[in-house]
């Protein structure tokens, strides 16, 4: 009877106001610096998905090279050979994932653009925070329009009933990341090193010459890059081989790099080691999956006489080749090649995990001061300056571990041209950089459809009928809306000229 | 034994066994129907053995109706039962033995087939000679009815009816009113009013009105139901030899679907009623098991402590439950202890269990010639020079399966004083799997207490434990990897060591699945307590109380150990990994009822009930992990052994909700029944403005048959109800915290040459403010007819289920750059059909025979009735997976959507000739150009089937045959589609198919028109989902057949047992299907089912 009464007297109504536990709510949220600096870090969160691979956030950036002559997919990645020979449906799936990671990095940014502001706190951080914010902002957006042209622009959080937005212009796009990158310009030359791997003034100027050189604003471009080279603060290592394999970070090369570290269960590590090595031959932890490989055509490009270009043997290796006292045999993976930039075994103490994930610790570069040098003999070269453009070129080349000749001051304007975009194919090999560079200088095209791409060599691979690539011009230098947007948009969202509906 | 205390003051005994009041009915039935043709064959035939000295007479009765299928109905006041006696019979006839029994006292018998009645001698003539009123007592089939009493309302005069059923009274006071009494059957007033003559016509008491059923926090007899209430008794249960209680659910009841969807030892099954009412909150129905609403389900439950289950299908009858019935109820009672003996039983069942069939894989011949295929075809080298050399290779199917088996072992004790009674359970149950390294093993207890230590005050408790172990490898990733791995890589090398795929052409970065059968090490232990305790107190006749408190604490725990080895490429693990995750759940609710139950003028009764119920949920999990391990010993298998990398995880999450509740219940004369419940709900899961809902539901019912102006127009029709209810019922059964924005401070960066790992935070998923109630109205008409003295029973239920502001995770588009999105109010689901059961039995006329036969069939469609902006909500998408399903206004939640296939393309020509379909190559697969705008592009899509049945359907039967039995389940679903793009399936990826459907893939025209080349890189997408992919899953399966003997007379009597069973059994005879997978219930690579065939035996003391 008197547990009946316990049970009688009983009020409840306060019990139902449950909190999740664990895990804060966004209205007490955004209070202090600490706070405004947590936003910032999980923007930086962003760039270490900037990539995913067979869904798995990976350090190699396989948009760039894989839609290239430069590398093939391992053959089960159907949807990266669709993308590999230019066959792919709006409905592939890795497009539909490179979408929603631009628009995460964006939120974020937008996320803390919005909420930073109304934080008390010392004025001069929150300044620099927001100038960070607005450097991711803008480079995830010069990245949207690269990859899509055509897409919504969104600079704000959306709610619910907001999400239906069409597409903005390219040029759109473009303006507003020169608006930010303008913004983020403000940006400490450095960190102390605590902060050390944060977004620089030097690191705003080089995306923002990009974007010039997008928009062929050869002379905007200009005091962007004049500004890091007469810094001071930038030069090539010697070694150019300790730029892959963790042992340099944020070097003096470095402009900007994301950062990446294992063993820490947290995800933030680099995948690429794991993904790139050659499938079943054991050199790295996981045994290596051959995911992006490099092909006869890249192998080409690399110069033999008068002596063979050293980025050859840093870059690729092949079967028959030595690899830390392991010969590689290619017993799977069919090319005769491998990359060999991120391969990390563990032998020389950067941290690799020995188990699944299989990330290392090796930071991925976006921008090399290599490329500053190069775009601006780019735009020296545009701007009718060729003389003066080639002895930059030669300073990528004169590295002391890569030790090419110098190229001479009296070639022609397209001569140079051509230098550059050799040297850029070399020296970035793997890095993610040649097909949007095919793209920029509007010759994707034709350099994919070129008889002298080793894929379209009728005597070589004859089941191709010398078109292996399918690129279309007028429709190919953009990826397709993803499918699932569009079906999802309510008819906001437009799909890119040229693709399947 | 039976005791009544009839308001007549006589206390009629009948001495009791299973069944009794039924066999009364049918006999009664009998003998109205064949009255002139009874015999007494039976008491001719019969012959009884007995030898008992100086023993009471009762005891002697009780013996002859345990030997033999006599009973007898005598009245205790008038025959003295304990009276001693001594008989020695050896194969006499019971006229002998009856003539032998009462020679020498006043006791008269007669036996009427095999009906004993004894009476004294004086009965059997008129003993009053001035009558002033007399009359005849007869059944309702007009057989005249012996003993029973006639008593003058308000005195003690009394009389009982003699052999004949006649009776005769005099010296009656004026105004006289009698009543007529006797057992199993309604006592009757009649007022004299000057008759001399009074006739009376006793109705039964007993057919179809004892069975009371659950109907939550309640019982109610089954006549008085007026919602779709769906029985599984007992009996059915134990027809079935299964280890859960879901499967031995399976085909029992209509609306009631019951999907096995995984072989693994020690898996649940999934249970809907009336399909799918939602497409975004919880579809599962509430399960409450002896009053405790579980999170559990039915996981765990011991089959073997069921009484009975009732599923709660309509709004009508699961309104009481309000925002937690929407997906109907399950309500479970275990088995109770009842005064009387203690009875003990122990039961025990073996089996041999076997995969049901192994998909068809190529051998390595066809396996290399696939291989190249995908290489050539992609304009690279053939592995496989010389493939006529690879031989037949390994099945690795035959490397993976065995035989398994089960053993199980019950012992249950029941029984108690009228003060207080208990019931026991322990069973042990173990399982090999038919997986190699796979298996399970489940304790169960259950004490259940009924103690009643004042009057009017009855306490008491159902505990109920369970503790399962599956230890295994990793059995699912072992077939998984058996269906792709590599043909030409045998099992073991030479030296015993795995064969392991090391070269061009063969799966290298896969796990071998003899590795990965044997080289983990998984436990998995589920501890489940069911517990409550209630108190009830009758306050006034009538009026009473009851609280309940009940807890549901579910821990699981598991231990994943993964030892460091190195036997070659994909199979190497650099260093041991130990992963600990556990979590539990607290359940708690607390539930205060009051009842009044009253009856006016033998005409009207009310049943009101007035309640209040809490229920509380947390959840909380640890997982811990660590590496590095030096070596890979058992004793090392604790995370202190590691060396590196500990990482852990927890949380908690919590909800409440608290209800208010009351239930109408009105009948009047058992004609006209109405029932009205409402439910007030309020739920932690929205916030306080849109926290309330209240549930109402109203039914009526109408009993044709107990209308004096129908009964006699209704021929054949014994019974005929007809019932309908409107109800409506919500769900909140979502996430816990869904209304509210949360910071995901879990955004990680490392920074500093020393990379410091520092914390970010940002919200990851939107948050919506407004959501508040899902809600499901249902109208339900039901009828229910029996014919001929009930052997014949139809129910027909015809039911329309309309959810609105369906709570859902609308797919928004990528732009709010948040990874997981809001749960909305947006859209309805229409769940209509109807359900159609009819159950056939029949008893010969010797009794020997007996049969049961039942089908029941449901038809349900299910159709998306409204999409809020329209939008088509996709689930699953994507071009590589061929698994693309949409849920779309008017069509079925989740219906597969893609392209139909239209053959493979022959020729160039062919391609040329046909509507532009980028990238094909003869030998890719055609689609049909449904637009035709000479373009396949996405436009081309369109719905390929429902992933939820149109038609279940079990059929049930039974027989008797003197000590045998026979019983038989089948059932089958119709109108299920389900994918087959799975591992072992595609031949998307490289080496990683061996299913024997690609032997017949195209090579050159006119090869095949089905099934496409192999090719690397998949150019033409023929992984896209389409019709190749998506295949019916509509099977029928003989699912049980169980042949039983029990033993009886001389054997049982010396082995001093009261009852025993033996059966053989057989369980997934044999299944009729053309779904290319392992089995039809399950998805295409899903742990299979086991055929497993049992022998068991049941003992009772």
């Amino acid at each position: 009877m008197v547990f009946m009464l316990v049970f009688l007297v009983f009020s409840c109504e306060k019990k139902l106001d449950l909190n999740p536990v664990g895990s804060i709510s966004q209205d007490s949220f955004y209070k202090t610096s600490n706070d405004a600096n947590a936003a910032i870090i999980s923007c930086y969160n962003t760039l270490i998905a900037f990539h995913t691979g067979w869904g798995v956030v990976s350090g190699v950036d396989m948009w760039g090279d894989i839609q290239s002559s430069d590398a093939e997919p391992h053959p089960d990645g159907v949807a990266w050979n669709q993308i590999y020979r230019y066959t792919l449906q709006p409905d592939n799936g890795e497009a539909q994932g490179q979408w929603f990671l631009i628009y995460q990095g964006l939120f974020r940014a937008n996320q803390a653009l919005e909420k930073i502001p109304g934080i008390t706190m010392d004025e001069n951080l929150k300044i620099r925070l927001l100038n960070e914010a607005y450097f991711i902002r803008g480079w995830w957006m010069l990245r949207l329009a690269k990859m899509y042209g055509s897409a919504p622009l969104v600079t704000k959080t959306l709610t619910v009933d907001e999400l239906y937005v069409t597409n903005s212009t390219r040029q759109q796009l473009f303006d507003q990341v020169e608006k930010d990158l303008l913004i983020a310009e403000s940006l400490p030359d450095s960190y102390d090193d605590a902060n050390l791997g944060r977004a620089t003034s030097a690191a705003a100027k080089t995306v923002l010459a990009e974007l010039y050189l997008w928009e062929k604003k050869w002379a905007m471009a200009k005091p962007k890059l004049e500004a890091v080279i007469n810094s001071g603060r930038y030069q090539l290592l010697d070694s150019y081989s300790s730029l892959f394999d963790g042992t340099t970070e944020n070097s003096k090369e470095i402009i900007f790099e994301v950062q990446m570290k294992a063993n820490t269960g947290k995800s933030i590590g680099n995948f690429s080691t794991t993904y790139s090595a050659p499938n079943g031959e054991g050199y790295v932890p996981g045994g290596g999956w051959g995911w992006i490989r490099p092909t006869q055509d890249i192998v080409n490009e690399y110069e033999i006489t008068p002596k063979e270009d050293p980025r050859l043997t840093y870059s690729i290796f092949r079967k028959g080749d030595n690899v830390e006292g392991q010969i590689f045999k290619d017993v799977v993976n069919g090319t005769g090649f491998a990359v060999k930039k991120w391969l990390i075994s563990g032998k020389n103490g950067v941290e690799i995990e020995p188990n699944f994930p299989w990330q290392s610790s090796a930071n991925f570069a976006f921008y090399r001061y290599a490329e500053v040098l190069l775009m601006y003999a780019e735009v020296l070269n545009e701007l009718g300056n060729t003389s003066a453009a080639v002895p930059y070129i030669n300073q990528v080349r004169a590295r002391p571990s890569v030790a090419m000749p110098a190229l001479s001051t009296s070639l022609t304007k397209d001569q140079v041209f051509e230098a550059i975009r050799h040297e850029r194919r070399v020296e970035f090999s793997f890095e993610g950089k040649i097909s949007f560079d095919l793209r920029r200088w509007g010759i994707a095209g034709t350099f994919l459809r070129s008889p002298q791409r080793w894929q379209n060599n009728i005597s070589i691979n004859p089941q191709y009928g010398g078109s292996f690539f399918k690129f279309v011009d007028g429709k190919n230098e953009v990826f397709p809306i993803p499918q699932s947007e569009i079906d999802k948009s309510n008819q906001t969202l437009n799909q890119n000229p040229g693709w399947s509906k | 034994m039976n005791k009544n205390n009839s308001v007549g003051e006589l206390l009629y005994h009948s001495l009791k066994k299973p069944l009794l009041i039924m066999r009364i009915a049918i006999f009664l039935l009998l003998v109205g129907f064949l009255q002139t043709k009874a015999t007494d064959s039976y008491s001719q035939s019969t012959k009884l053995s007995i030898s008992v000295s100086n023993t009471e007479l009762v005891k002697v009765l009780d013996k002859i109706e345990n030997q033999s299928e006599f009973y007898f109905l005598y009245n205790e006041k008038l025959i003295d039962a304990s009276r001693k006696v001594s008989i020695e019979a050896k194969e006499e006839r019971i006229e002998d033995v009856l003539k032998n029994l009462f020679s020498g006292t006043d006791v008269e018998y007669s036996i009427i087939d095999r009906k004993i009645i004894l009476a004294p001698a004086y009965l059997s003539e008129s003993q009053q000679p001035n009558k002033k009123i007399s009359g005849k007592v007869t059944d309702h089939t007009g057989a005249s009815l012996p003993g029973a009493s006639i008593v003058v309302k308000g005195t003690t005069i009394g009389v009982i009816t003699d052999n004949s059923g006649n009776y005769s009274l005099s010296n009656l006071p004026e105004n006289a009113t009698l009543q007529f009494s006797f057992v199993g059957m309604k006592t009757q007033e009649i007022a004299v009013e000057g008759k001399i003559i009074i006739n009376v016509k006793l109705e039964e008491e007993t057919i179809g009105i004892e069975e009371v059923v659950a109907v939550g926090y309640a019982v109610q007899k089954k006549s008085d139901l007026t919602g779709a209430v769906g029985l599984v008794s007992e009996k059915t249960m134990k027809s079935n030899a299964v280890n859960t209680v879901g499967a031995a659910l399976q085909g029992k009841v209509a609306g009631l679907q019951v999907r096995q969807t995984n072989g693994d030892p020690g898996a649940d099954v999934e249970i809907r009623i009336r399909g799918w009412g939602t497409f975004g909150a919880n579809t599962f129905p509430l399960v409450v098991v002896d009053g405790i609403i579980t999170t559990a389900g039915l996981s765990d439950i011991d089959p073997s402590n069921i009484e009975n289950i009732s599923i709660l299908k309509d709004a009508s009858s699961a309104a009481i439950y309000g925002s937690r019935g929407a997906n109907g109820v399950v309500l479970v009672t275990t088995k109770r202890g009842k005064a009387g003996k203690e009875i003990i039983n122990f039961e025990t069942y073996y089996s041999v269990d076997n995969v049901i069939r192994k998909i068809p894989t190529v051998n390595a011949i066809i396996y290399g010639e696939m291989v190249n295929d995908f290489y050539t075809n992609a304009g690279k080298d053939a592995p496989y020079s010389d493939t006529k050399s690879l031989g037949q290779g390994t099945n690795w199917q035959d490397e993976i399966f065995r035989t398994g088996g089960k053993q199980n072992y019950s012992l249950s004790i029941s029984g108690g004083s009228e003060k207080a009674q208990h019931a026991l359970t322990m069973s042990w149950n173990d399982t090999k799997g038919i997986v190699v390294n796979s298996k399970y093993n489940r304790v169960n207890f259950r004490i259940n207490n009924d103690i009643s230590p004042l009057k009017g005050l009855k306490i008491g408790n159902s505990i109920g434990l369970s503790n399962g172990i599956a230890k295994n490898g990793n059995p699912q990733e072992a077939i998984d990897r058996a269906l792709i791995y590599a043909p030409n890589v045998k099992p073991y090398n030479e030296d015993g060591s795995y064969g392991i795929a090391n070269m061009a052409g063969q799966p290298t970065t896969m796990s071998q699945p003899l590795v990965a059968a044997y080289e983990r090490y998984n436990s998995q232990t589920k501890l489940r307590a069911l517990a409550s305790i209630y108190a009830e107190y009758e306050i006034i006749k009538g009026l009473k109380f009851r609280s309940n408190l009940g807890i549901e604490y579910n821990n699981f725990d598991g231990s994943y150990f993964t030892p460091s080895y190195n036997y070659g490429l994909g199979n190497s693990n650099g260093t041991a990994v130990l992963d600990r995750n556990t979590n539990n759940t607290k359940n708690w609710m607390v539930d205060n009822l009051l009842t009044y139950t009253k009856s006016f003028a033998q005409s009207h009764n009310i049943d009101i009930l007035a309640g209040y119920t809490f229920q509380d949920e947390r959840w909380e999990y640890l997982n811990a992990h660590k590496d590095g391990f030096s070596r890979n010993d058992d004793y090392l298998r604790v995370l202190d052994a590691g060396t590196a990398n500990d990482i852990a995880h927890g949380n908690i999450t919590e909800w409440a909700i608290q209800s208010y509740l009351g239930r109408f219940n009105y009948s009047y004369k058992n004609k006209y029944l109405f029932n009205s419940n409402v439910r007030i709900d309020q739920s932690s899961r929205f916030k306080k403005s849109n926290r309330t809902g209240i549930f109402p539901s109203f039914s009526v019912g109408w009993i044709l048959t107990n209308e004096k102006f129908l009964n006699e127009k209704l021929g054949s029709i014994s019974y005929l109800k007809l019932r309908g209810g409107y109800g409506i019922l919500g769900n909140q059964a979502i996430s816990n915290y869904p209304y509210q924005s949360i910071i995901n401070s879990n955004l990680y960066y490392d920074l500093g040459s020393s990379q410091s790992v520092v914390p970010g935070a940002a919200p990851t998923g939107l948050a919506n403010t407004n959501i508040s109630w899902e809600k499901t109205s249902t109208t339900g008409a039901g009828l229910e007819v029996n014919f001929f003295r009930d052997k014949l029973k139809f129910i027909i239920d015809y039911y329309d289920r309309r959810t609105s502001d369906i709570l859902v995770i609308v797919p928004l588009p990528s732009l709010s750059g948040l990874g997981s999105n809001p749960y909305q109010n947006v859209g309805g689901v229409r769940n209509n059909g109807f359900e159609f059961t009819v159950n056939y039995a029949n008893t010969s006329k010797n009794k020997h025979l007996s049969y049961n036969v039942g089908f029941n069939l449901t038809n349900n469609h299910n159709e998306v009735t409204k999409l809020d902006k329209g939008l088509d909500i996709i689930l699953a998408g994507g071009g590589q997976g061929g698994t693309e399903t949409r849920t779309s206004l008017g069509h079925g939640i989740n219906s597969f959507y893609g392209f139909v296939q239209d053959g493979i393309f022959q020729t160039k020509e062919e391609i040329l000739n046909s509507p532009a379909q980028p990238n094909a190559q003869p030998g890719d697969m055609k689609f049909k150009d449904l637009n035709n705008d000479q373009v396949i592009d996405s436009q081309d899509r369109t719905f390929l089937g429902n992933f939820m049945a149109k038609q279940i359907f079990g059929l049930n039967g039974n027989v008797r045959y003197k000590n045998f039995d026979l019983a038989v389940s089948v059932n089958g679903d119709l109108g299920r589609y389900q994918n087959i793009f799975s591992v072992g399936f595609a031949a998307a990826r490289a080496a990683e198919s061996t299913n024997a459907m690609w032997a017949d893939r195209w090579t050159g025209p006119g090869t095949s028109n089905f099934v496409p080349r192999i090719v690397g890189g998949d150019p033409n997408n023929n992984a896209r989902s389409s019709t190749f992919w998506v295949r019916k899953q509509d099977f029928l399966r003989i699912q049980n057949l169980q042949v039983g003997y029990d033993f009886s007379g001389k054997l049982l009597s010396k082995s001093g047992l009261s009852r025993l069973r033996i059966y053989l059994a057989a369980q997934n005879l044999a299944t009729f299907t053309n779904w290319p997978g392992y089995d039809p219930e399950l998805s295409a690579t899903a742990y299979p089912l086991s055929r497993s065939f049992f022998f068991g035996i049941n003992l009772g003391i």
